[in-house]
């Protein structure tokens, strides 16, 4: 055998040989070996540990030492060049598209993760379906859409457009503070908390680039302000409580000015009589369970639906039930263990609605119910119902409590929205400036009480809450695509049902609604009393506002004078104004309360059984029974 | 038997004819790549602690650079091994191979095939991280499905539960010694051939510098899948209601192998036709279950993000 040959087969050994020596030397000289010291976090040790450590402002849950980066930033925690272990990492890990790797692991969070994703904050399904619904492109409110997962609709591409900031499956690209104007996030939209520490660590980072080392907290202080960004719009629940009404002002305008706040986004707020349970120093979360905000695994329609809590569950009539502590399912136990001011509590008060526990209400050795702030750790003794709610008044069982303990809500009396093909617009999904722009040419904003409709609740009819959801005018007449030509103008005069949140103490007055045109629905007006042609006294109503030429009726009214108003009528299935009958019964009995004030001495003889009272008129009640009702009539 | 050989599909001789022009052919570089896999192996035994095998390869992960190198051209050397061995197998069988061996030898050389297979998910095993764990669940449930011995198997391949001892020593060493004793042994050379070598070698190397292998740890990913070339198997393990039927179908390709000498033109040929179905519908399957499925044994696209 040649030489050369000899050595050609001796090649591979070589190079096996060099490998291994190579490899052997590279490892031995090893620069990182203190990588064997490094504490190992569910199960494994994490090399982002080395260059990231220490970083402090975590709940023991979440800290590092516990989990590690990975488990929620994901990347490689098993390499120490930064950019393999940086590749595919998470900044912000709540958002919800990364949710099911990060917060919503089977050893974490899964079930909230899951529940999330059905729940309508994240979905905004009620509010696409509605949307829809107005626009004329489904016949029902009561659909299954999504605001990630919306078409080219004119209604989905408003959606998109308007309102598709506020829902928590909005990607939240970068980490911000918690302020007026933060949108989406998942996870994080709720639970994250930058301390004042954490706030300046990263105002650094944005600065000049230095790695923070404080992280802001991930826990279960939720605050006013995680809610405020989002519910400031719309139904403005957020303002409402802290008993802030928006105006058509502008900022320059109220500058210095007593009674007026200015928000971050430059709307222009003034003082109105804040919910009773904020001036108590409640929070949004000591009213409002885990299950509502994040979904309880079922699809709701609309917030209404997904709502398991009533004033009844903590102003209750009757000794409400509960639940040991111990029969807690393990996600409450969880909770409850977490939050130092429930560590008390053995007993929770379930909810009459759902049947499910409340963990910060129980009752005390009385057996009255007694309210824990979450965060505050404050003691609240809600009051009981008095009697004129718990004994029925004639007519008045069909009623919600919120229907006489709320005094004012925000309405928009006038809207019209208009498609423009040539300007540019922000579309919140693609988070782009696209072609097209919708205009919106608000009316006035003006403070007042909510009428009175009716809702299907448990198949059953309640009188509650309404204020203008939409009484607005839509034209879209050069949208692209010749399919969406139908339906381009429409009008349309729908009412929501409201939860105000701008709850009262006291209940209103008896003639708040009796007397008042508003609550009938009619809008703002007056009634007065004229004889008729045929001498008999006859009751008419005049409106403040002109009528609108598309429907005749006043322009912030929802139904007319004794008029049986039906079809698209609201913004929910079922959902009407009183019909021509409950305006009688409701107006009847005002005419007799200028006399007969309902805080009269012995007065509850009349309104307690009001038929009966009514046949007993004596002669000074001269109106009543010659009294007939007249014809509408709204301003010009 | 009276077959003649080289009788080959036009298109398989067509692909082999531009191989040739290219590379060595593909048995050379198959003994090669298992060379360059046994000595960065032994590279790697050094590091690797079988009673803390997670761990040890973190430590591994995390400490040392070369030592990840090491690792990347184990792991790619291992692929390429797997890889040119099919197509040695494709090739032979094309060119009717089966006759050129004494049939004793043939069956030692189609023994190759199931303990390939072993070394390669073995050592996916052996990794001991999320994927390695269910990898081997995977295993362990699929051998108890055989109606008898099927417990006694599991032992003799996979040793006691949680336990990386046994599935260690067969890794580096029983399978290893019988797939290179049977190598060595149809080869007729111990050393590979230099030019393979230096192939597989560069091939392997730009491999690892372009992508190592990534540890799994629990619960950073929604789902796991097994290795490539196992991920048909997990497909067809999701359809078939009784796992058992997989083995068979697998012993049966693997007793049609081993036969091949013996049979007849008309029947050796029925029997590749057969074998050419069962790898590709295995191939179909492995394609079906890396692109198109996500968690939960769900439906997804591969362009549809994670």
């Amino acid at each position: 055998m040649k030489r050369s040959e000899q050595l050609r087969n001796l090649l591979p050994a070589i190079v096996t040989a060099v490998a291994v020596i190579v490899s052997l030397a590279w490892f031995f000289n090893s620069p990182r070996r203190q990588t064997k010291e490094l504490p190992k976090v569910l199960g494994h040790r994490e090399g982002c540990i080395l260059c990231h450590l220490p970083m402090g402002g975590f709940v023991k849950a979440h800290d590092p030492k516990a989990i590690g980066c990975a488990s929620c930033h994901l990347g490689n925690p098993f390499t120490m060049n930064k950019n393999g272990a940086h590749k595919d990492m998470v900044l912000v890990p709540g958002n919800l598209g990364d949710a099911a790797r990060t917060c919503g692991t089977s050893r974490c969070h899964p079930l909230l993760c899951t529940n999330i994703r059905a729940s309508l904050m994240a979905s905004g399904r009620g509010m696409v379906s509605v949307d829809r619904y107005v626009f004329g492109e489904i016949s029902s409110p009561n659909g299954r859409g999504h605001l990630s997962e919306l078409g080219d609709s004119p209604a989905q591409e408003h959606l998109r457009k308007l309102c598709a900031s506020c829902h928590l499956a909005k990607v939240k690209a970068k980490p911000a503070v918690i302020n007026q104007l933060s949108r989406g996030g998942g996870c994080t939209a709720c639970h994250i908390y930058y301390s004042k520490g954490a706030r300046g660590e990263l105002d650094r980072y944005h600065e000049n680039g230095k790695q923070p080392k404080i992280h802001p907290a991930l826990s279960l202080q939720v605050s006013g302000s995680h809610c405020f960004g989002c519910h400031s719009r719309s139904g403005r629940i957020a303002t409402n409580y802290e008993g802030w009404h928006e105006t058509e002002s502008r900022p320059e305008e109220v500058s210095g000015k007593n009674g007026y706040r200015i928000l971050e986004d430059g709307r222009v707020f003034m003082r109105m009589s804040p919910d009773i349970h904020f001036k108590r120093g409640m929070e949004c979360i000591d009213c409002h369970t885990w299950r509502e905000a994040m979904g309880d695994g079922k699809t709701y329609f609309h917030e209404e639906d997904q709502v398991e809590i009533s004033c009844e569950d903590c102003h209750p009539v009757r000794k409400p039930s509960t639940i040991a502590r111990k029969k807690l399912k393990e996600i409450d136990k969880k909770i409850v263990k977490q939050r130092k001011a429930l560590a008390g509590i053995t007993n929770f008060v379930l909810t009459s609605k759902t049947n499910r526990p409340l963990l910060n209400v129980t009752l005390d050795g009385t057996g009255n119910v007694l309210v824990m702030g979450k965060n505050s750790s404050k003691t609240y003794h809600p009051k009981v119902p008095p009697s004129i709610c718990t004994k029925d008044i004639y007519g008045h069982d069909r009623l919600t409590c919120q229907s006489c303990h709320t005094p004012w809500g925000p309405s928009c009396i006038k809207c019209h929205t208009s498609y423009d093909r040539t300007g540019m617009g922000l579309d919140h999904i693609a988070e782009k400036r696209v072609k097209g722009r919708w205009a919106e040419k608000k009316g006035k904003l003006v403070p007042r009480q909510p009428a009175l409709g009716i809702q299907i609740r448990a198949k059953k009819e309640k009188l509650d809450t309404f204020i203008p959801g939409m009484i607005f005018t839509i034209e879209h007449k050069d949208y692209p695509g010749a399919r969406f030509r139908e339906n381009s103008f429409v009008f349309r005069r729908l009412y929501a049902p409201t939860a105000a949140h701008t709850t009262s103490a006291k209940g209103l007055a008896c003639r708040s609604c009796h007397n008042n045109t508003v609550v009938l629905g009619l809008g703002e007006g007056l009634f007065s009393v004229r004889k008729s042609t045929s001498n008999v006294q006859e009751m008419v109503f005049e409106s403040l506002y002109p009528a609108r030429k598309e429907d005749g009726l006043a322009e912030d009214a929802w139904t007319g004078f004794l008029d049986e108003r039906r079809g698209m009528v609201s913004t929910r299935v079922g959902a009407r104004p009183l019909s021509a009958q409950e305006q009688r019964t409701v107006i009847r009995v005002g005419v007799c309360l200028p006399c007969h004030p309902a805080d009269a001495a012995g007065i509850k003889k009349i309104y307690k059984d009001f038929p009966t009272a009514l046949k007993r008129l004596t002669p000074q009640c001269r109106r009543p029974p010659k009294m007939t009702f007249g014809r509408k009539k709204t301003a010009k | 038997m009276n077959r003649p050989p080289n009788q080959k599909p036009s298109f398989i001789k067509g692909f082999f004819n531009s191989w040739a022009y290219l590379f060595p052919p593909p048995g050379l570089l198959t003994h090669a790549a298992l060379f360059l896999a046994i000595g960065s192996g032994i590279a790697l035994s050094f590091v690797y602690d079988v009673n803390r095998p997670f761990d040890s390869l973190q430590v591994l992960a995390l400490g040392n650079q070369g030592g990840i190198f090491i690792r990347a051209v184990h792991y790619w050397s291992s692929q390429l091994f797997l890889v040119l061995a099919a197509f040695h197998v494709i090739d032979q069988l094309s060119k009717n191979g089966e006759l050129e061996v004494s049939r004793g030898l043939w069956v030692r050389v189609s023994f190759i095939v199931p303990l390939v297979l072993f070394l390669m998910i073995s050592g996916f095993i052996l990794k001991g991280d999320r994927g390695g764990i269910l990898a081997r669940q995977v295993l362990e449930g699929l051998l108890g499905t055989l109606p008898a011995g099927g417990d006694i198997l599991r032992f003799l391949f996979l040793g006691s539960p949680h336990n990386f001892q046994l599935i260690f020593i067969h890794h580096v060493a029983t399978t290893t010694l019988f797939v290179l004793i049977f190598t060595l042994e149809h080869d007729g050379r111990i050393w590979p051939e230099w030019r393979s070598v230096v192939y597989v070698t560069a091939c392997s190397m730009i491999l690892s510098s372009l992508r190592t292998p990534v540890l799994r740890p629990e619960g950073l990913e929604i789902y796991v899948k097994g290795p490539w070339y196992f991920v048909g198997l997990q497909e067809m393990l999701h359809w078939a209601s009784r796992p058992g039927w997989i083995l068979v179908l697998g012993g049966a390709v693997f007793f049609v192998l081993c036969v091949l000498p013996l049979a007849s033109e008309r029947v050796s040929k029925a029997l590749k036709r057969f074998m050419t179905g069962v790898f590709l519908a295995y191939l179909g399957m492995s394609v079906v279950g890396w692109f198109f499925r996500g968690g939960d044994w769900q439906r997804v696209v591969p362009w549809g993000g994670p």
